[in-house]
């Protein structure tokens, strides 16, 4: 079996999102892996969020730099209602 | 006039309740029903389930509810519908209920719906029992949701579901990925039964605006599409009091 650092970048990325969406239902972050450095970017609502994100990233990884462009976007008040026949 | 509030995909735990109680107090006075279009939790865990309760609580109009994928995720879905239920919400699976609203008698219908894909797109009942499996209950959801919402004796009928009727909404979703976004069989349904406006979610790369092959209006509510905490729309009746246009350009 290869080690960690062999092993393919389409692979890990789909092992961070694999775990991403198993252990912590988020399955809207995008993962990549270029030159050794993993790039998490996508939208949550809370600093809390990404850090989760962060911390699988690293334990999948854990060669391999980690570079959170995660965005925090909590919801924000209703705008003007649409109108409907 | 009936003024319909709708997100969906809040993906509630506990770091984020406080902040959606808050966002969610204004809307008893922006709309006269609320509808919540799946996905609700993070994970399906009970505790996300009393979170969303306490993030509802100040809400005092009506709460429909579909629940999401990530509603079952573990395996509690039944347990999360019945925290809702006691909250007062309103959680529809194959299910329908009508309300007055100043009245006009309102009526819900709701599934989660499931995959499959669209016109020339789709899986098929065939081959292996999985795949046969997968369309099934897509199929058998879809049937029970237009029955639902055939049987609602309204006189504004509006359809809930978490997985998309059509493709429009998924534009900015990855084309292969469509099939696990939603069916056309749901709006196959609610063509059959006729309806005043569809609200999915699921799709959070998607947009919010498109209509079904019958002309009915969808709107795709997933909260990282609609950014805010929920959006309103206004079904304008015979009442003559209609909301004001959207500045154009919105």
């Amino acid at each position: 079996m290869p080690d960690r650092q062999s092993v393919e970048p389409d692979y890990l990325v789909r092992r961070v999102a694999d775990e991403l969406a198993r252990a912590e239902g988020e399955l809207g972050i995008v993962v990549e892996v270029v030159h050794g450095v993993v790039y998490l970017t996508g939208v949550v609502p809370t600093d809390e969020r990404r850090r989760r994100v962060e911390d699988v990233a690293r334990r999948i990884c854990p060669d391999l730099a980690v570079q959170n462009e995660i965005a925090v976007l909590p919801p924000t008040p209703a705008g003007d209602p649409e109108s409907l026949p | 006039m009936i003024r319909v509030a709708a997100v969906g995909d809040l993906h509630l735990a506990d770091d984020g309740a406080a902040r959606w109680r808050e966002a969610l107090a204004p809307v008893s006075d922006d709309a006269d029903l609320l509808l919540v279009a799946g996905d609700l939790t993070r994970l399906g865990t009970l505790d996300e389930a009393r979170a969303v309760a306490h993030a509802l609580a100040p809400v005092s109009i009506p709460v429909f509810a579909v629940l999401g994928n990530h509603d079952y995720h573990a395996g509690d879905e039944g347990a999360v519908r019945a925290v809702l239920a006691d909250r007062g919400v309103r959680v529809l699976e194959g299910e329908g209920e009508v309300i007055d609203v100043h009245s006009t008698r309102v009526g819900v219908a709701g599934s989660k719906g499931f995959g499959g894909g669209f016109a020339n797109a789709c899986g098929s009942d065939f081959g292996e029992p999985e795949m046969k499996a997968f369309i099934r209950h897509t199929q058998a959801l879809a049937e029970r949701f237009g029955a639902a919402l055939r049987a609602l004796e309204a006189d504004r009928r509006i359809a809930l579901l978490h997985y998309a009727p059509i493709a429009t909404t998924l534009h900015g979703e990855r084309l292969e990925i469509y099939p696990f976004l939603g069916s056309y069989l749901l709006a196959e349904a609610v063509d059959g039964a006729g309806a005043d406006l569809v609200v999915h979610g699921h799709a959070h790369a998607g947009r919010e605006k498109g209509v079904t092959p019958g002309g009915v209006r969808v709107r795709n509510v997933a909260q990282p599409v609609i950014r805010s905490a929920y959006r309103v729309y206004c079904l304008n009746g015979g009442d003559g009091i209609d909301c004001a246009p959207e500045p154009s350009g919105a």
